[in-house]
């Protein structure tokens, strides 16, 4: 075996992680799609903000599809990019697992842009010195939804990309996000109870701000808006980690397994934390 | 003619897609029409016509005494599945909310579609073999951002049906325009092209 096919050493396996995930990062801030969503984002947060009031956290609506959703494409075309070429990728020195971890790790690219983002709709937020009905801490946890979605979109691709095959897999599980966010609006309707929290708030990205008719005033929807950023964080290791299971073998398999049996526990329990809280709507 | 040469699983995954989020549609049709889940369910028949135009085997469907618009006409009538079943949810989602806006609804789909046919249609003219996956990302994108941020857009109330009617129009002669003029105009018994230069 020569040694350009040896696999690398334990030691080495982080320097080519940190490699693949730095050439991965480059080609995902390269992608047309994520470029368009940056300027989507832009445009919309600054329309936005000119007409900011004190329900400014459902801002987080923005980055979600502007860097999120379109992410679901940009991390499905990237996965399909490198299964193409199959025996020349195979030949390389690193395995599906680390190849899939380092797009996995490329998909903070739109999580630092999201980030960016929630400092600058944050501190136009504090300049505006607006009456805060919501609290500063409850309005940071909702900007952080939009910042997870950011993230997780792109993981939900990665994800789609690795197990599945068919042409227009990634705008399919696009459609199926939103689809799930669309339904669980549905929560919003219903009486403020826990059970209607939890209709509200299963959905991969929720917002937060709703009114009972188009001149009604509008209200904060219950539920706590950190856990619910807790079990969106759960929610995208558990994608990161089913992506990665695709490609890992032996003992690393069994591995990863568990910590998706682990990662399901604990978005469960940041779900069930979320819904936990007051149901109690508050008119701003 | 037949779609042959028509990616199935393209077509009809996206169709079946379609049709799910139809049925979800007529269900949840009970209070008024849902125009933002018709919405939603007008991406996978763009998806399903972006890659109706898909030829892999681009470069030796070139090589074949049969023009690209022959092709595309033989390619089109794939488009009856998508078509059939948005037709059908609407209908069905008509009889539920009998205040559905049908024809706006049955126009902006051909507007959406025909301009996702004419997207596909030109990267084709361009050489692009298979435009389907990118089209489908644009056409799909659009759509989704959208919803998001413009629902009324589409589909569209009532007043928007003439600008979807021209949209379809536009689309429908920017296919033609694209696929026309091929290098392969077969007439019924008379040898290719080629072959009749080297006759000569």
């Amino acid at each position: 075996m020569s040694a350009v096919l040896a696999r690398p050493a334990p030691s080495t396996r982080g320097a080519t992680l940190r490699t693949l995930a730095a050439a991965e990062a480059r080609r995902y801030a390269r992608s047309p799609v994520f470029l368009a969503g940056v300027l989507l984002l832009l445009w919309a947060t600054a329309t936005s903000l000119g007409d900011l009031d004190d329900a400014g956290g459902d801002l987080a609506v923005v980055p979600a599809a502007c860097l999120g959703l379109a992410g679901v494409l940009v991390g499905h075309s990237l996965t399909r990019s490198t299964s193409r070429p199959g025996d020349a990728v195979r030949a390389a020195p690193a395995d599906g697992a680390l190849r899939t971890a380092a797009l996995a790790l490329a998909c903070l690219v739109p999580g630092a842009v999201a980030l960016a983002w929630a400092v600058w709709v944050a501190l136009a937020l504090a300049a505006a010195d607006l009456p805060v009905a919501i609290g500063w801490g409850r309005q940071a946890g909702m900007l952080a939804t939009g910042v997870v979605a950011a993230v997780g979109g792109p993981l939900v691709g990665v994800l789609v990309g690795r197990w599945t095959r068919f042409p227009g897999a990634g705008l399919v599980a696009a459609v199926v996000l939103t689809g799930w966010t669309l339904a669980c609006t549905a929560g919003l309707m219903m009486t403020a109870t826990r059970w209607g929290t939890l209709v509200h708030l299963n959905a991969p990205f929720a917002t937060w701000t709703s009114a009972d008719g188009p001149d009604a005033p509008p209200w904060l929807a219950g539920g706590s808006p950190w856990w619910y950023v807790a079990y969106q964080v759960a929610l995208c290791g558990l994608a990161a980690t089913a992506a990665m299971v695709h490609e890992a073998t032996g003992a690393r398999r069994t591995r990863l397994w568990r910590v998706l049996a682990v990662l399901a526990v604990v978005a469960v329990g940041c779900l069930a934390l979320a819904c936990a809280a007051d149901p109690t709507r508050v008119f701003l | 003619m037949s779609p042959r040469g028509v990616d199935p699983v393209a077509v009809g995954g996206a169709s079946a897609v379609g049709a799910v989020l139809l049925a979800g549609c007529v269900l949840a049709a009970g209070d008024g029409p849902p125009y933002a889940w018709l919405h939603l369910a007008l991406v996978p028949p763009a998806v399903a016509a972006a890659f109706v135009l898909d030829e892999p085997a681009a470069a030796a469907a070139d090589a074949v005494p049969s023009s690209l618009r022959r092709r595309t006409a033989g390619r089109l009538a794939a488009l009856s599945v998508p078509c059939g079943l948005w037709t059908a949810g609407v209908a069905a989602v008509a009889v539920r909310a009998p205040g559905t806006a049908v024809g706006a609804l049955l126009v902006s789909a051909g507007g959406v579609l025909a301009l996702t046919l004419a997207a596909a249609a030109v990267l084709r003219r361009a050489g692009v073999a298979e435009p389907g996956e990118a089209v489908a990302a644009g056409a799909g994108g659009l759509l989704l951002a959208t919803l998001v941020f413009a629902p009324a857009a589409v589909p569209m109330p009532p007043e928007g049906t003439l600008a979807w009617a021209v949209a379809a129009l536009a689309g429908a002669l920017v296919v033609t325009l694209a696929t026309g003029g091929g290098a392969w105009p077969r007439r019924p018994g008379s040898p290719p092209r080629v072959l009749a230069r080297r006759r000569r």
